[in-house]
Protein backbone atom coordinates (compact mmCIF):
# COMPACT_ATOMS: atom_id res chain seq x y z
CA UNK A 1 0.00 0.00 0.00
CA UNK A 2 1.39 3.37 -0.92
CA UNK A 3 1.36 6.08 1.72
CA UNK A 4 1.61 9.73 0.99
CA UNK A 5 3.47 12.27 3.09
CA UNK A 6 1.63 14.86 5.10
CA UNK A 7 -0.05 17.48 3.03
CA UNK A 8 -2.07 20.49 4.07
CA UNK A 9 -5.29 19.04 2.69
CA UNK A 10 -4.72 15.80 4.52
CA UNK A 11 -4.07 17.64 7.77
CA UNK A 12 -7.26 19.59 7.34
CA UNK A 13 -9.31 16.57 6.53
CA UNK A 14 -7.83 14.65 9.44
CA UNK A 15 -8.75 17.43 11.83
CA UNK A 16 -12.31 17.45 10.60
CA UNK A 17 -12.91 13.77 11.14
CA UNK A 18 -15.53 13.39 13.80
CA UNK A 19 -14.27 10.24 15.44
CA UNK A 20 -10.80 8.95 16.05
CA UNK A 21 -10.35 5.45 17.36
CA UNK A 22 -7.22 4.05 19.01
CA UNK A 23 -5.15 1.82 16.81
CA UNK A 24 -4.58 -1.54 18.44
CA UNK A 25 -2.25 -3.27 15.97
CA UNK A 26 -0.37 -1.36 13.34
CA UNK A 27 -2.23 -2.67 10.31
CA UNK A 28 -4.41 0.03 8.84
CA UNK A 29 -6.14 -2.38 6.55
CA UNK A 30 -7.45 -4.34 9.49
CA UNK A 31 -8.72 -1.31 11.29
CA UNK A 32 -12.42 -0.93 11.42
CA UNK A 33 -12.34 2.58 12.74
CA UNK A 34 -15.36 4.52 11.71
CA UNK A 35 -15.31 8.03 10.47
CA UNK A 36 -17.90 10.45 9.34
CA UNK A 37 -18.94 9.37 5.87
CA UNK A 38 -19.00 11.69 2.90
CA UNK A 39 -16.44 14.04 4.25
CA UNK A 40 -14.91 16.04 1.49
CA UNK A 41 -11.17 16.22 1.53
CA UNK A 42 -10.94 19.95 2.01
CA UNK A 43 -9.63 22.00 4.85
CA UNK A 44 -12.18 22.62 7.53
CA UNK A 45 -12.75 26.23 8.60
CA UNK A 46 -11.10 25.69 11.93
CA UNK A 47 -7.87 24.34 10.51
CA UNK A 48 -5.17 26.77 9.69
CA UNK A 49 -4.52 27.08 6.00
CA UNK A 50 -0.95 28.09 6.49
CA UNK A 51 1.57 25.36 6.94
CA UNK A 52 1.91 24.31 10.50
CA UNK A 53 3.59 21.50 12.26
CA UNK A 54 0.68 20.64 14.47
CA UNK A 55 -3.06 21.12 14.47
CA UNK A 56 -5.27 21.39 17.48
CA UNK A 57 -7.61 18.49 17.82
CA UNK A 58 -11.24 19.54 17.96
CA UNK A 59 -12.54 16.92 20.31
CA UNK A 60 -11.03 17.10 23.75
CA UNK A 61 -9.81 14.28 25.94
CA UNK A 62 -7.79 12.10 23.58
CA UNK A 63 -4.90 10.36 25.19
CA UNK A 64 -1.62 10.52 23.37
CA UNK A 65 -1.01 7.81 20.89
CA UNK A 66 -1.45 6.82 17.30
CA UNK A 67 -4.93 6.74 15.84
CA UNK A 68 -6.34 5.74 12.55
CA UNK A 69 -9.57 6.56 10.87
CA UNK A 70 -11.14 6.43 7.46
CA UNK A 71 -12.59 9.34 5.64
CA UNK A 72 -15.02 8.50 2.89
CA UNK A 73 -15.54 10.88 0.08
CA UNK A 74 -16.61 11.16 -3.45
CA UNK A 75 -17.72 8.01 -5.23
CA UNK A 76 -18.63 4.93 -3.25
CA UNK A 77 -15.53 2.76 -3.17
CA UNK A 78 -12.97 5.45 -2.51
CA UNK A 79 -11.75 6.36 0.88
CA UNK A 80 -8.68 7.75 2.48
CA UNK A 81 -7.17 6.29 5.56
CA UNK A 82 -5.50 8.60 8.05
CA UNK A 83 -3.14 7.64 10.79
CA UNK A 84 -2.58 10.48 13.21
CA UNK A 85 -0.26 10.74 16.14
CA UNK A 86 -1.44 12.75 19.10
CA UNK A 87 0.92 14.26 21.55
CA UNK A 88 -0.41 16.38 24.34
CA UNK A 89 -3.66 16.98 22.50
CA UNK A 90 -1.97 18.02 19.29
CA UNK A 91 -1.65 16.11 16.06
CA UNK A 92 2.05 15.81 15.57
CA UNK A 93 2.03 13.52 12.58
CA UNK A 94 -0.42 12.46 9.92
CA UNK A 95 0.02 9.76 7.41
CA UNK A 96 -2.57 9.27 4.77
CA UNK A 97 -3.05 6.42 2.40
CA UNK A 98 -5.22 6.22 -0.64
CA UNK A 99 -6.80 2.78 -0.62
CA UNK A 100 -7.30 0.95 -3.88
CA UNK A 101 -10.83 0.00 -4.78
CA UNK A 102 -10.40 -3.71 -4.29
CA UNK A 103 -8.56 -3.85 -1.03
CA UNK A 104 -8.46 -7.54 -0.27
CA UNK A 105 -5.44 -7.34 1.97
CA UNK A 106 -7.19 -8.91 4.93
CA UNK A 107 -6.90 -12.20 3.03
CA UNK A 108 -3.67 -11.04 1.54
CA UNK A 109 -3.26 -11.57 -2.13
CA UNK A 110 -1.08 -10.47 -4.90
CA UNK A 111 -1.97 -9.91 -8.45
CA UNK A 112 -0.16 -9.97 -11.67
CA UNK A 113 -1.63 -7.91 -14.42
CA UNK A 114 -1.74 -8.88 -18.02
CA UNK A 115 -3.77 -7.30 -20.71
CA UNK A 116 -5.03 -10.32 -22.48
CA UNK A 117 -6.29 -13.86 -22.38
CA UNK A 118 -4.77 -16.55 -20.17
CA UNK A 119 -2.78 -17.63 -23.21
CA UNK A 120 -0.55 -14.70 -22.44
CA UNK A 121 0.55 -16.39 -19.26
CA UNK A 122 3.33 -18.47 -20.74
CA UNK A 123 4.39 -20.52 -17.76
CA UNK A 124 7.07 -23.17 -18.21
CA UNK A 125 7.22 -26.41 -20.08
CA UNK A 126 6.73 -29.48 -17.91
CA UNK A 127 10.02 -30.70 -19.29
CA UNK A 128 11.79 -27.77 -17.70
CA UNK A 129 10.46 -28.24 -14.19
CA UNK A 130 10.83 -31.03 -11.67
CA UNK A 131 7.33 -32.02 -10.76
CA UNK A 132 6.03 -35.19 -9.24
CA UNK A 133 2.46 -34.74 -10.38
CA UNK A 134 0.33 -32.33 -12.36
CA UNK A 135 -2.80 -30.59 -11.18
CA UNK A 136 -5.16 -29.31 -13.81
CA UNK A 137 -8.88 -29.42 -13.78
CA UNK A 138 -10.34 -32.88 -13.60
CA UNK A 139 -10.23 -34.77 -16.79
CA UNK A 140 -13.80 -35.15 -17.91
CA UNK A 141 -15.61 -38.36 -17.22
CA UNK A 142 -15.74 -40.89 -20.02
CA UNK A 143 -19.42 -40.29 -20.58
CA UNK A 144 -18.86 -36.63 -21.19
CA UNK A 145 -15.93 -37.18 -23.51
CA UNK A 146 -17.87 -39.70 -25.57
CA UNK A 147 -20.82 -37.39 -25.88
CA UNK A 148 -18.63 -34.50 -26.85
CA UNK A 149 -16.93 -36.58 -29.50
CA UNK A 150 -20.33 -37.60 -30.93
CA UNK A 151 -21.51 -34.03 -31.07
CA UNK A 152 -18.39 -32.91 -32.84
CA UNK A 153 -18.80 -35.67 -35.38
CA UNK A 154 -22.39 -34.67 -35.95
CA UNK A 155 -21.46 -31.05 -36.33
CA UNK A 156 -18.80 -31.98 -38.84
CA UNK A 157 -21.16 -34.05 -40.97
CA UNK A 158 -23.99 -31.52 -40.74
CA UNK A 159 -21.93 -28.57 -41.82
CA UNK B 1 6.30 -37.15 -15.98
CA UNK B 2 8.17 -38.53 -12.99
CA UNK B 3 6.46 -41.05 -10.84
CA UNK B 4 5.42 -39.26 -7.71
CA UNK B 5 4.95 -42.17 -5.37
CA UNK B 6 6.37 -41.77 -1.94
CA UNK B 7 8.73 -44.64 -1.29
CA UNK B 8 9.33 -47.36 -3.88
CA UNK B 9 6.33 -46.22 -5.86
CA UNK B 10 3.50 -48.70 -5.79
CA UNK B 11 0.57 -47.54 -7.86
CA UNK B 12 -3.04 -48.65 -7.69
CA UNK B 13 -4.96 -47.50 -10.73
CA UNK B 14 -8.74 -47.70 -11.08
CA UNK B 15 -11.87 -46.05 -12.41
CA UNK B 16 -14.45 -44.59 -10.09
CA UNK B 17 -17.25 -42.00 -10.24
CA UNK B 18 -16.71 -41.80 -13.98
CA UNK B 19 -13.05 -40.89 -14.01
CA UNK B 20 -9.53 -42.21 -13.52
CA UNK B 21 -7.80 -42.54 -10.17
CA UNK B 22 -4.34 -43.47 -8.96
CA UNK B 23 -3.16 -44.12 -5.44
CA UNK B 24 0.58 -44.22 -4.89
CA UNK B 25 1.74 -45.77 -1.65
CA UNK B 26 5.06 -46.40 0.06
CA UNK B 27 4.09 -49.90 1.09
CA UNK B 28 2.05 -52.33 -0.98
CA UNK B 29 -1.68 -52.05 -0.55
CA UNK B 30 -3.26 -55.32 0.56
CA UNK B 31 -5.96 -56.65 -1.74
CA UNK B 32 -8.53 -56.21 1.04
CA UNK B 33 -7.78 -52.49 1.19
CA UNK B 34 -8.10 -52.18 -2.59
CA UNK B 35 -11.46 -53.90 -2.41
CA UNK B 36 -12.59 -51.68 0.42
CA UNK B 37 -11.71 -48.60 -1.63
CA UNK B 38 -13.52 -49.85 -4.73
CA UNK B 39 -16.64 -50.67 -2.72
CA UNK B 40 -16.53 -47.29 -1.03
CA UNK B 41 -16.37 -45.55 -4.41
CA UNK B 42 -19.28 -47.58 -5.77
CA UNK B 43 -21.38 -46.90 -2.69
CA UNK B 44 -20.57 -43.20 -2.85
CA UNK B 45 -21.40 -43.05 -6.54
CA UNK B 46 -24.71 -44.73 -5.82
CA UNK B 47 -25.61 -41.90 -3.47
CA UNK B 48 -24.34 -38.82 -5.32
CA UNK B 49 -24.16 -39.47 -9.05
CA UNK B 50 -26.50 -37.52 -11.27
CA UNK B 51 -25.68 -39.91 -14.07
CA UNK B 52 -27.10 -43.20 -12.89
CA UNK B 53 -30.74 -44.14 -12.65
CA UNK B 54 -30.34 -45.99 -9.34
CA UNK B 55 -28.74 -43.20 -7.32
CA UNK B 56 -30.27 -41.35 -4.39
CA UNK B 57 -29.75 -38.06 -6.22
CA UNK B 58 -31.71 -39.35 -9.23
CA UNK B 59 -34.43 -40.62 -6.94
CA UNK B 60 -34.76 -37.16 -5.38
CA UNK B 61 -34.69 -35.53 -8.82
CA UNK B 62 -37.28 -37.76 -10.48
CA UNK B 63 -39.77 -38.08 -7.66
CA UNK B 64 -43.24 -36.80 -8.40
CA UNK B 65 -43.31 -34.79 -5.21
CA UNK B 66 -41.22 -33.94 -2.14
CA UNK B 67 -40.27 -36.58 0.39
CA UNK B 68 -37.96 -37.46 3.26
CA UNK B 69 -34.70 -39.13 2.26
CA UNK B 70 -31.82 -40.55 4.26
CA UNK B 71 -28.26 -39.88 3.22
CA UNK B 72 -25.37 -42.02 4.47
CA UNK B 73 -24.12 -40.87 7.90
CA UNK B 74 -20.69 -40.99 6.36
CA UNK B 75 -21.65 -38.06 4.08
CA UNK B 76 -23.30 -35.65 6.51
CA UNK B 77 -20.10 -33.61 6.64
CA UNK B 78 -20.25 -33.15 2.86
CA UNK B 79 -23.59 -31.40 3.16
CA UNK B 80 -22.33 -29.42 6.16
CA UNK B 81 -19.54 -28.20 3.91
CA UNK B 82 -22.04 -27.18 1.26
CA UNK B 83 -23.97 -25.21 3.85
CA UNK B 84 -20.78 -23.35 4.73
CA UNK B 85 -19.85 -22.71 1.11
CA UNK B 86 -23.36 -21.55 0.26
CA UNK B 87 -23.26 -19.03 3.09
CA UNK B 88 -19.77 -17.78 2.30
CA UNK B 89 -20.58 -17.25 -1.38
CA UNK B 90 -24.01 -15.73 -0.65
CA UNK B 91 -25.71 -18.53 -2.53
CA UNK B 92 -23.49 -18.45 -5.62
CA UNK B 93 -22.24 -21.95 -4.80
CA UNK B 94 -25.40 -24.01 -4.62
CA UNK B 95 -25.72 -27.80 -5.02
CA UNK B 96 -29.16 -27.28 -6.53
CA UNK B 97 -27.67 -26.04 -9.81
CA UNK B 98 -28.12 -29.65 -10.93
CA UNK B 99 -31.36 -28.75 -12.71
CA UNK B 100 -29.73 -25.77 -14.40
CA UNK B 101 -26.87 -28.00 -15.55
CA UNK B 102 -29.41 -30.42 -17.00
CA UNK B 103 -31.24 -27.66 -18.85
CA UNK B 104 -27.98 -26.35 -20.24
CA UNK B 105 -27.30 -29.82 -21.60
CA UNK B 106 -25.11 -31.43 -18.96
CA UNK B 107 -27.76 -33.99 -18.12
CA UNK B 108 -27.68 -37.70 -17.30
CA UNK B 109 -27.76 -38.55 -20.99
CA UNK B 110 -25.03 -36.01 -21.82
CA UNK B 111 -27.29 -34.53 -24.45
CA UNK B 112 -25.09 -31.41 -24.33
CA UNK B 113 -27.87 -29.41 -25.93
CA UNK B 114 -29.42 -26.48 -24.07
CA UNK B 115 -33.19 -26.55 -23.68
CA UNK B 116 -33.75 -22.85 -24.33
CA UNK B 117 -37.52 -22.98 -23.84
CA UNK B 118 -37.22 -24.54 -20.41
CA UNK B 119 -34.35 -22.22 -19.51
CA UNK B 120 -36.50 -19.21 -20.28
CA UNK B 121 -39.06 -20.43 -17.74
CA UNK B 122 -36.52 -21.57 -15.15
CA UNK B 123 -36.67 -20.18 -11.62
CA UNK B 124 -33.60 -21.09 -9.58
CA UNK B 125 -33.84 -23.47 -6.67
CA UNK B 126 -32.10 -22.51 -3.46
CA UNK B 127 -30.21 -24.88 -1.19
CA UNK B 128 -31.30 -23.18 2.01
CA UNK B 129 -34.90 -22.76 0.98
CA UNK B 130 -35.71 -25.88 -1.01
CA UNK B 131 -33.86 -28.56 0.94
CA UNK B 132 -34.30 -29.01 4.66
CA UNK B 133 -31.75 -31.07 6.53
CA UNK B 134 -31.71 -32.68 9.93
CA UNK B 135 -28.56 -34.77 10.32
CA UNK B 136 -28.86 -37.52 7.75
CA UNK B 137 -32.48 -36.71 6.90
CA UNK B 138 -33.02 -34.64 3.81
CA UNK B 139 -36.48 -33.25 3.22
CA UNK B 140 -37.73 -31.83 -0.05
CA UNK B 141 -41.07 -30.37 -1.05
CA UNK B 142 -40.71 -31.08 -4.75
CA UNK B 143 -38.15 -32.69 -7.05
CA UNK B 144 -34.75 -30.99 -6.97
CA UNK B 145 -31.47 -31.99 -8.64
CA UNK B 146 -28.46 -32.09 -6.35
CA UNK B 147 -25.15 -31.68 -8.14
CA UNK B 148 -22.29 -32.70 -5.89
CA UNK B 149 -19.65 -31.59 -8.39
CA UNK B 150 -18.31 -28.69 -6.34
CA UNK B 151 -16.87 -30.75 -3.47
CA UNK B 152 -18.05 -34.32 -4.04
CA UNK B 153 -14.90 -35.76 -5.56
CA UNK B 154 -12.70 -34.13 -2.95
CA UNK B 155 -14.86 -35.59 -0.22
CA UNK B 156 -14.40 -39.05 -1.67
CA UNK B 157 -10.63 -38.49 -1.76
CA UNK B 158 -10.75 -37.77 1.98
CA UNK B 159 -12.79 -40.92 2.61
CA UNK B 160 -10.18 -42.94 0.72
CA UNK B 161 -7.47 -41.30 2.82
CA UNK B 162 -9.29 -42.47 5.93
CA UNK B 163 -9.41 -46.06 4.62
CA UNK B 164 -5.67 -45.96 3.98
CA UNK B 165 -4.84 -44.60 7.41
CA UNK B 166 -7.10 -47.17 9.08
CA UNK B 167 -5.06 -49.79 7.26
CA UNK B 168 -1.88 -48.26 8.70
CA UNK B 169 -0.82 -46.88 5.31
CA UNK B 170 0.51 -43.43 6.15
CA UNK B 171 2.55 -42.56 3.09
CA UNK B 172 0.35 -42.05 0.05
CA UNK B 173 -0.68 -39.77 -2.77
CA UNK B 174 -4.32 -40.12 -3.80
CA UNK B 175 -5.01 -38.60 -7.21
CA UNK B 176 -8.65 -38.37 -8.23
CA UNK B 177 -7.96 -36.98 -11.71
CA UNK B 178 -6.40 -33.81 -10.44
CA UNK B 179 -7.71 -33.73 -6.86
CA UNK B 180 -4.73 -34.66 -4.73
CA UNK B 181 -4.24 -35.77 -1.15
CA UNK B 182 -0.72 -36.24 0.12
CA UNK B 183 0.48 -37.94 3.28
CA UNK B 184 4.01 -38.90 4.21
CA UNK B 185 7.48 -37.74 5.16
CA UNK B 186 8.48 -36.30 1.78
CA UNK B 187 6.45 -33.50 0.16
CA UNK B 188 5.62 -33.80 -3.51
CA UNK B 189 6.09 -31.00 -6.04
CA UNK B 190 2.90 -30.32 -7.95
CA UNK B 191 2.87 -28.57 -11.30
CA UNK B 192 -0.09 -26.27 -11.90
CA UNK B 193 -1.19 -27.16 -15.40
CA UNK B 194 -1.77 -24.24 -17.71
CA UNK B 195 -5.46 -24.40 -18.61
CA UNK B 196 -5.01 -23.50 -22.27
CA UNK B 197 -1.38 -24.25 -23.15
CA UNK B 198 -0.71 -27.94 -23.39
CA UNK B 199 2.41 -29.25 -21.73
CA UNK B 200 2.99 -26.16 -19.67
CA UNK B 201 2.63 -25.24 -16.02
CA UNK B 202 2.04 -21.79 -14.58
CA UNK B 203 3.82 -22.64 -11.36
CA UNK B 204 4.74 -25.32 -8.86
CA UNK B 205 3.74 -25.83 -5.26
CA UNK B 206 4.98 -28.08 -2.52
CA UNK B 207 2.26 -30.40 -1.31
CA UNK B 208 3.12 -31.56 2.19
CA UNK B 209 0.50 -33.58 4.04
CA UNK B 210 -2.27 -31.55 2.52
CA UNK B 211 -4.76 -31.56 -0.34
CA UNK B 212 -4.68 -29.71 -3.64
CA UNK B 213 -7.57 -29.31 -6.05
CA UNK B 214 -7.64 -27.65 -9.44
CA UNK B 215 -10.56 -26.48 -11.50
CA UNK B 216 -10.83 -24.93 -14.95
CA UNK B 217 -13.85 -24.11 -17.05
CA UNK B 218 -12.29 -24.63 -20.43
CA UNK B 219 -11.95 -28.38 -19.97
CA UNK B 220 -15.59 -29.26 -19.60
CA UNK B 221 -17.24 -27.04 -22.13
CA UNK B 222 -19.79 -28.13 -24.69
CA UNK B 223 -20.75 -24.96 -26.46
CA UNK B 224 -20.17 -21.24 -26.64
CA UNK B 225 -19.87 -20.12 -23.03
CA UNK B 226 -21.34 -23.40 -21.78
CA UNK B 227 -19.43 -25.02 -18.96
CA UNK B 228 -20.11 -26.68 -15.67
CA UNK B 229 -19.46 -23.92 -13.12
CA UNK B 230 -22.77 -22.19 -12.55
CA UNK B 231 -23.74 -19.33 -10.30
CA UNK B 232 -26.56 -20.69 -8.18
CA UNK B 233 -28.32 -17.35 -8.08
CA UNK B 234 -28.67 -17.08 -11.85
CA UNK B 235 -28.14 -20.62 -13.11
CA UNK B 236 -25.61 -19.22 -15.59
CA UNK B 237 -22.02 -20.26 -16.28
CA UNK B 238 -19.57 -17.74 -14.90
CA UNK B 239 -16.99 -16.03 -17.06
CA UNK B 240 -14.68 -13.89 -14.99
CA UNK B 241 -12.49 -16.69 -13.62
CA UNK B 242 -11.11 -19.45 -15.84
CA UNK B 243 -8.92 -21.59 -13.55
CA UNK B 244 -8.33 -22.08 -9.84
CA UNK B 245 -6.05 -24.09 -7.57
CA UNK B 246 -6.52 -24.50 -3.84
CA UNK B 247 -4.40 -26.09 -1.11
CA UNK B 248 -6.11 -26.95 2.17
CA UNK B 249 -5.83 -29.53 4.93
CA UNK B 250 -8.70 -31.61 3.53
CA UNK B 251 -9.59 -32.44 -0.05
CA UNK B 252 -13.30 -31.75 0.33
CA UNK B 253 -12.50 -28.22 1.46
CA UNK B 254 -9.90 -27.73 -1.28
CA UNK B 255 -12.34 -29.01 -3.89
CA UNK B 256 -15.22 -26.85 -2.68
CA UNK B 257 -13.02 -23.78 -2.51
CA UNK B 258 -11.58 -24.40 -5.97
CA UNK B 259 -15.16 -24.01 -7.19
CA UNK B 260 -15.98 -21.18 -4.80
CA UNK B 261 -13.14 -19.07 -6.21
CA UNK B 262 -15.06 -18.92 -9.50
CA UNK B 263 -18.10 -17.61 -7.69
CA UNK B 264 -16.78 -15.34 -4.96
CA UNK B 265 -13.77 -13.27 -4.09
CA UNK B 266 -11.15 -14.71 -1.75
CA UNK B 267 -12.08 -12.14 0.88
CA UNK B 268 -15.48 -13.81 1.23
CA UNK B 269 -13.87 -17.14 2.07
CA UNK B 270 -12.04 -16.14 5.21
CA UNK B 271 -13.86 -18.76 7.29
CA UNK B 272 -11.59 -21.32 5.61
CA UNK B 273 -7.85 -21.95 5.95
CA UNK B 274 -6.29 -22.30 2.51
CA UNK B 275 -3.86 -20.98 -0.04
CA UNK B 276 -4.80 -20.45 -3.65
CA UNK B 277 -4.12 -19.32 -7.17
CA UNK B 278 -6.63 -18.21 -9.74
CA UNK B 279 -6.48 -17.13 -13.32
CA UNK B 280 -8.96 -14.63 -14.68
CA UNK B 281 -10.35 -14.42 -18.20
CA UNK B 282 -8.59 -11.10 -18.74
CA UNK B 283 -5.21 -12.72 -18.21
CA UNK B 284 -4.61 -11.61 -14.63
CA UNK B 285 -3.31 -14.16 -12.18
CA UNK B 286 -4.00 -13.76 -8.47
CA UNK B 287 -2.57 -15.75 -5.60
CA UNK B 288 -2.55 -15.78 -1.83
CA UNK B 289 0.46 -14.49 0.07
CA UNK B 290 0.81 -17.83 1.82
CA UNK B 291 1.18 -19.91 -1.34
CA UNK B 292 3.86 -22.56 -0.74
CA UNK B 293 5.32 -22.39 -4.19
CA UNK B 294 6.33 -20.23 -7.10
CA UNK B 295 4.54 -19.00 -10.16
CA UNK B 296 6.10 -18.52 -13.57
CA UNK B 297 4.44 -15.32 -14.67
Amino acid sequence: MKTHPLTRAAAGAAASLAVLVPLAGCSTEDSRATAAPSQQSTSSPSASTSASESTEVQAAGYTDGTYTARGYYGGAPSYMSFTVTLDDGRITDVESGLMPDNNETSRGYQERFAAALPDEVIGKSVDDVEVGVLAGSSSCGDGFNDALAKIRDQAATNS
Amino acid sequence: MEDSAPGPGIRFQFTAIGTNWTIDTGTPMPETVRQEILELCEDYDKAWSRFRADSLVTQIARSSRGAIYTIPNRDIALLDLYDKLFTATHGALDPLVGRDLELLGYDAEYSLKPDYEALALRVQDSWVRDVHREGSRLITERPVVIDAGAAGKGYLVDLIGQVLRSAAIDAFLVNGSGDLLHSGPEPVTVGLEHPTREGRVIGTVALDNAALCASATNRRTWGQGLHHVLDGRTGQPVHKVVATWVIAAGTATADGLSTALFLADPGQLEAFEFSWVRMLADGRVQWSNNLPGELFL
